[in-house]
């Protein structure tokens, strides 16, 4: 089938070739949109061109194309991955209108498709996943989850065992421009940041880039993940839903107007206060504790086509994980504590086409991100003269939320430049860490205590971009680009000006080489406590007085080959990147303390380097298919006040990372994924020897020995390797109002014991061994999903 | 199918797993630890030991052998003290026969070796561990006052702070009877009085001073202008920070221990620390504090050593002692 297509696409270029007369010098610009047909979608970076005047372009992110040719008459071409390629034979006399309709191609049944780019078209640094095949990849306790599948990426790393955090060539998971149709979100996570807050369902396009970062994205310094929600449909009503073994999901879409209005809605649950309540069955004596733990959240997408060339969305996007703790003790004493955390987002953006070769995209949003913890103790006194209660309430919080507007400017003067430029402005409102408490007693003064260390603390930044896309026929194509930011926070300002270079030149067939350089910059910090990263209090934190900007400095090259026709390619990177402003929690500093001190007393400051080297192979096309990457990494740290100002390892530091990622259709409705991951151990900090101390040994002679440990060298030790294999079965079967599928397999199924944490047990074990805390042995794997 | 999802969501409870496992880590085991707080107040006093590795049960900790350990303390004006073993019931240590002790303003370096010791790890004996350290000059308290209202004690004092960096340790004991507990909710117990004559119970305070603060770890804005009272249990260790070369007035607030019978009676000593004895206590209760903390939580923090090839502290202090009766009265 796959080789009948390539036929029919040639043909259609030779009849292409044959059609297109020579240019007369006057030149017409065919401009429009990319939809889906069924479904009325635009669709970004689907390829356009005139194969006979060897001229091409592709649709933005928002569908919108313009392509300018010197011919009268021709024949253009528009191919997507996953749908029918489509040609139009057009005759020119002027500027023209085309909105591109693609149909959707005839899947079979189950079987996946995998990617959207092949060949020279690859981009170095740059991944764009499949849905469908982020949504078939096996998932822990079969809850899909896209930022665990960009894990078997090469370059990057999700940090401790099972977290959906991505270290991305050396990074932090706070130097992560994670943008939700255009916003960035702050709190990717749920469940102590063991799952993804994404909802696969409701998202049309995810593209995460480690590299060559064009002049557009700025603001972090580490990565950009792209997430595009879907717009709705706007022909026919439709859906999906699924049920886990830990929540469930329900996404609806449809027509408000039909082919002028449309709306997406998704909801996602847990409903593990149930199955608590159920494994209490199981235990003999009432609890003195009982917990509850919760997720949702739940995404929209308003979609209203004002006129031809004016579109507008509202996109929003609310989230919460909520922790809940009620213990009571013998003597009267209860403690109730909830931990909550929030992210929101909400955004109103506006598309407007200016002419044939201009696209406007103008966007206003808020997000935001809040962490909170609540706590109530009460105890019961009783005299025997007379009963009365103790009362404390607690609350520490931290917060962050942005105002951002921004408007981008793509034009394409002729097919050789696509140039964009950009400004935006965010209004950024931060409350780093504060706590309230009130302490109540029958006879004593009311104690209240209301701790702001620093306050709210509001910043404004402002970026200013362009960049241009270009080709010089038969050398390279490259696109160069500059941004230029500043940040305005307690009178004080910091400017960036950062260049961006990013060079392809195709080699032969399509063997490309790339290289690119950038630099980075960012303003706005993420403290996490050691070791755990998205699992607690996560700190956003403004540039205080005499703090620095994150700043990156990147270069990589590579070499990218496809195969013709066999669906095979290969990437190699290789990059280098330089890392200062960096900031972590000073030794001793746990997380709450940032309520009590300015946080630049909280952390030390340093430096940063990693370089490393990524090759990966797909296979695309076939009943099997799927992906071996391999990563060599190395990532160290060196700040003044550590490890006596010597470098040393980072904490996510790992030199070898390789993930297999297989797919097969066994049959029509069954299809079989497995992911095997290895990866060598990280550093760890761990104590190397012990000694008695006399700390009590004071002005009068007197002993009080006690032992302490001794760390050694920072980060020196290592963990032991990891890896896993994970499996899973899809049983599909298409019914008259839809599909129905049921996912069944196993997480980890050779249960290899991964260490999420060591510990010493000091008087118990023999020396030399460490307790090792694993979370996710083998787990099973089971959801039902209906798509209508 | 209720109770297969409770199952199932029992075993994903129950998967949280333990196992013991091998991990190599840098080995410092049987590095010599060497401990001295030298003070004129005092002849020369070393003690000894061996590091172990951190997964032993502390108690096992084994000494060095006392016959094969040479611990030489010699001072910058060419005089040498090689210490001899001096055992104790309340810990075996290697003390100057000569009765030697040292002087402020002399700085001091501190040999260790033990020749007679094989590691089984590394088959030799360790590096012998050198040290260096300077004894400072005293500092008095000045201007002492003591009030007491409602059974809260003000004591107020102030100290000519000399120029550069210095370092202090201020400890408040409370005289009681022998061989008698405090009568109130404290846990603390009763000490044997090295002099002999009274028990002297560390006694709690309060106090707002910016510079205490330090006393605090490695976080706390000295400068920030709050009234916080800090609370410290029988001592505060500071620096000068914040009134360097200058004189400055610390208060202090404390309820003492109440003795029936016995009149109150009260000693305060400042310390003046060399930086090494300072920088050593001041990191040694951050590492004990931050211990109680979920490994992860937090980042550890190392305890300082000045001690070359080993472990411990080689550091010095000198002392300024007032005492005072709940009248204010010296005695």
């Amino acid at each position: 089938m796959h080789s009948l297509r390539h036929y029919s696409l040639a043909i259609v270029a030779l009849l292409a070739c044959m059609q297109a007369r020579v240019a007369t010098g006057q030149s017409w610009t065919i401009s429009g949109y990319v939809e889906d047909t069924s479904s009325g979608e635009r669709l970004q970076r689907v390829a356009i061109g005139v194969p006979a005047l060897s001229v091409g372009t592709v649709s933005n992110a928002y569908g919108f194309y313009s392509l300018t040719v010197r011919a009268d008459s021709v024949v253009l071409l528009a191919s997507h991955i996953g749908y029918e390629a489509a040609s139009y034979s057009l005759v020119l006399s002027a500027d023209r209108t085309l909105d591109v309709a693609l149909v959707p191609r005839t899947i079979e049944l189950d079987e996946i498709e995998v990617r959207g780019e092949q060949g020279a078209s690859l981009q170095p640094g740059w991944h764009t996943a499949s849905l469908e095949q982020i949504k078939t990849l096996p998932a822990m306790l079969g809850e899909v989850d896209i930022q665990k599948t960009l894990q078997l990426l090469p370059g990057v790393q999700g940090g401790v065992e099972g977290s959906s955090g991505m270290h991305v060539r050396g990074g932090g998971l706070g130097q992560n421009l994670i943008l939700l149709d255009g916003l960035p979100l702050y709190n990717p996570n749920h469940l102590f940041g063991f799952l993804s807050s994404f909802n696969a369902s409701a998202m049309k396009h995810v593209e995460l880039i480690k590299g060559g970062f064009p002049a557009r994205y700025g603001g972090r310094i580490s990565s950009v993940l792209n997430l595009t929600m879907k717009e709705g449909n706007l022909k026919k009503f439709a859906g999906e839903a699924s049920i886990g073994i830990l929540s469930s999901q329900v996404t609806l879409e449809g027509p408000l107007k039909k082919d002028q209005a449309s709306f997406l809605v998704a909801a996602r649950r847990t409903y593990l206060e149930p199955l608590v309540a159920l494994a209490r069955l199981f235990q003999n004596q009432p609890p003195l504790e009982r917990t509850r733990y919760f997720f949702h959240d739940a995404n929209l997408k308003l979609n209203y086509i004002l006129s031809r060339r004016d579109r507008l969305y509202v996109s929003a996007y609310t989230g919460q994980d909520g922790w809940r703790s009620l213990s009571d003790f013998p003597n009267g004493q209860t403690e109730r504590d909830h931990i909550d955390w929030f992210g929101h987002l909400a955004s109103f953006r506006w598309n407007r086409a200016l002419g044939a070769r201009k696209f406007a995209n103008t966007l206003i949003g808020v997000t935001n991100y809040r962490f909170q913890q609540r706590f109530n103790e009460v105890e019961e006194i009783t005299t025997g003269q007379e009963d009365f209660e103790d009362v404390y309430n607690g609350k520490y919080f931290s917060s962050i939320r942005d105002v951002t507007i921004k408007t981008d400017i793509d034009y394409l003067p002729n097919p050789r430049h696509y140039v964009r430029v950009g400004l935006e402005g965010t209004l950024h409102r931060f409350t780093p860490g504060a706590a309230e408490a009130i302490f109540e007693a029958p006879g004593e003064d009311l104690v209240k205590i209301d701790r702001k260390p620093v306050g709210i603390v509001k910043s404004q930044e402002l970026a200013l971009y362009v960049e241009n896309d270009l080709e010089i026929p038969g050398v390279v194509r490259m696109n160069p680009g500059i941004r230029f930011s500043i940040y305005f926070v307690d009178g004080r300002s910091h400017r960036s000006f950062e260049p961006r270079l990013s060079v392809r030149r195709s080699l032969w067939g399509e063997a490309t080489l790339h290289a690119s350089y950038t630099e980075m910059q960012q303003y706005v910090h993420l403290l996490q406590s050691n070791g755990f990263d998205g699992l607690s209090m996560d700190l956003w934190l403004p540039l205080a007085a005499g703090a620095h900007p994150l700043q990156a400095r990147q270069v990589t090259t590579g070499f990218t080959y496809a195969w013709p026709t066999t669906g095979y390619d290969v990437s190699l990177d290789a990059y280098r990147k330089w890392m200062a402003g960096l900031v972590q929690y000073r030794g001793g500093v746990p997380p709450i303390e940032s309520a009590y001190t300015e946080w630049p007393d909280l952390v030390e400051t340093g430096d940063g380097s990693s370089y490393g080297f990524e090759a990966m192979v797909r296979k695309t096309q076939g009943r099997l298919t799927g992906w071996v990457a391999y990563t060599w990494a190395r990532t160290t740290r060196q700040f003044e006040n550590l490890n006596g100002g010597k470098s040393f390892p980072d904490r996510f530091d790992r030199r070898h990372d390789i993930a297999v990622v297989a797919q097969h259709r066994l049959a029509p409705g069954i299809n079989i994924s497995a992911n095997w991951l290895f990866g060598s151990g990280y550093a760890i900090w761990l104590p190397s020897a012990q000694y008695l101390v006399t700390p009590a040994w004071d002005t009068f002679g007197n002993l009080l020995e006690s032992s302490v440990v001794h760390y050694g060298p920072r980060n020196a030790s290592r963990l032991p390797a990891y890896h896993r294999l994970d499996v899973s079965v899809r049983f599909s079967k298409r019914r008259a109002w839809g599909e129905q599928a049921f996912v069944v397999g196993a997480w980890n199924v050779y249960n290899k014991m991964n260490p999420f944490q060591l510990e010493i047990d000091t008087p118990y074990i023999q020396p030399g061994k460490f307790r090792r805390l694993t979370l996710f042995p083998l787990l099973p794997i089971l959801s039902y999903n209906i798509t209508f | 199918m209720l109770r297969m999802a409770g199952i199932i969501f029992i075993l994903f409870l129950l998967g949280a797993c333990e196992s013991i496992i091998d991990v190599e880590t840098p080995s410092d085991e049987h590095k010599i630890v060497a401990h001295s707080f030298f003070t004129p107040d005092s002849v020369w006093t070393v003690n000894t030991e061996l590091s172990l590795h951190t997964s032993g049960f502390p108690v096992t900790l084994s000494s060095a052998d006392p016959g094969q350990t040479v611990v030489v303390v010699s001072d910058d004006l060419g005089g040498v003290d090689t210490l001899r073993y001096n055992p104790e019931p309340s810990g075996d240590n290697y003390r100057s026969a000569r009765g030697m002790r040292p002087r402020p303003g002399v700085t001091y370096t501190l040999r260790v070796e033990m020749p007679g010791f094989i590691s089984s790890e590394t088959l030799s004996p360790p590096a012998p561990a050198e040290a260096s350290a300077r004894l400072p000059e005293r500092v008095p308290v000045q201007n002492i006052a003591y009030s007491n209202d409602n059974g809260t004690s003000l004591l107020s004092f102030s100290i000519a702070d000399p120029p550069g960096n210095n370092y202090y340790r201020l400890e408040l004991f409370q005289v009681g009877p022998e061989d008698t507990g405090p009568i109130s909710n404290d846990t603390l117990f009763i000490r044997s009085a090295v002099e002999d004559v009274f028990n002297y119970r560390e006694v709690d305070f309060r106090s707002t001073d910016p510079a205490f603060r330090f006393h605090y770890g490695a976080v706390g804005n000295l400068e920030q202008n709050e009234d916080i009272n800090f609370d410290f249990y029988g001592r505060a260790v500071f620096s000068d920070d914040l009134f360097d070369g200058m004189s400055h007035n610390i208060e202090i607030t404390f309820k003492p221990h109440t003795y029936p019978g016995f009149q109150p009676r009260f000693t305060i000593i400042l310390s003046t620390l060399s930086y090494e004895m300072f920088t050593y206590l001041h990191t040694l209760d951050q590492h004990q504090q931050t211990a109680s903390y979920y490994a992860s939580e937090v980042y550890p923090i190392p305890v300082y050593t000045n001690i070359k090839n080993g472990f411990g502290v080689f550091g010095g202090y000198v002392t300024d002692t007032y005492r005072f009766d709940e009248e204010g009265n010296e005695w």
